[in-house]
């Protein structure tokens, strides 16, 4: 089984950050295109997450883009960055209904095609805990209980 | 025009990183300033596509042609 005690978090939009983060060899990290990223950086910062993800220094660690929801202007331009850019898990925040999970599952597909990625190369995960039936391709349910510092993944399936 | 603190050591690969980013962005002519601090290729391409998208108002992008 993967492991992942330690997930390290990167804002998108911080290019010395984005260049560094691998030497610490996290279990997991996490590229943000959403909070971290003001608004203005939004195209600048799903540039350097794509071209990073292509970088053979992450190839080694599991890389994570935390994306914007598909409702706003960014969220499929982020979608289509992270998984042409090869991330191994594509995050969705704000996951409220079931809908979302298939829209993200269906645009995940969609993408994976046109870029001659191996269909269910990308998995997907979510925040939110009442869509766990949701997709097939999902492999974690992020728990969020009641203190926010305390999160939890759930195992593979 | 490329300023970089690293330009004895790695002027060469900046120019050619920047040099094949813009031809795959068929972009032929243009002022382009760059001022390195030492990046990455792979940030360099970064900023130079989103400069490039930038300049020319392009929303709608052409993934293919940003590698």
């Amino acid at each position: 089984m993967k492991l992942r005690r330690s997930m390290l978090f990167v804002p998108g939009d911080n290019a010395a950050a984005l260049s560094t983060a691998f030497i610490y060899k996290p279990d997991s990290v996490m590229f943000d295109l959403e909070d971290a990223v003001s608004t203005r950086e939004k195209d600048s910062a799903r540039l350097l997450v794509f071209q990073a993800l292509r970088h053979p220094a992450y190839k080694e660690i599991e890389t994570v883009v935390r994306v914007n929801a598909l409702n706003t202007e960014f969220g499929l331009k982020d979608l289509e960055a992270a998984v042409r850019g090869g991330a191994d898990i594509v995050r969705l925040p704000k996951t409220e209904n079931a809908e979302a999970i298939h829209e993200l599952e269906a645009h995940v597909l969609r993408i994976e095609k046109a870029c001659e990625r191996p269909v269910g190369d990308t998995k997907q995960v979510f925040s939110g805990f009442s869509c766990s039936s949701g997709s097939l391709r999902s492999v974690h349910l992020q728990l969020q209980n009641q203190n926010p510092k305390s999160l939890r993944m759930l195992g593979e399936r | 025009m490329i300023q970089s603190e690293v330009i004895k050591q790695f002027g060469k690969q900046i120019n050619r990183v920047v040099n094949e980013t813009l031809d795959k962005l068929a972009v032929s002519e243009g002022s382009i300033v760059i001022e390195d601090k030492g990046a990455l290729d792979c940030v360099i391409k970064a900023r130079v596509e989103a400069a490039v998208l930038r300049g020319s108002g392009t929303e709608e992008l052409d993934w293919e042609k940003l590698s």
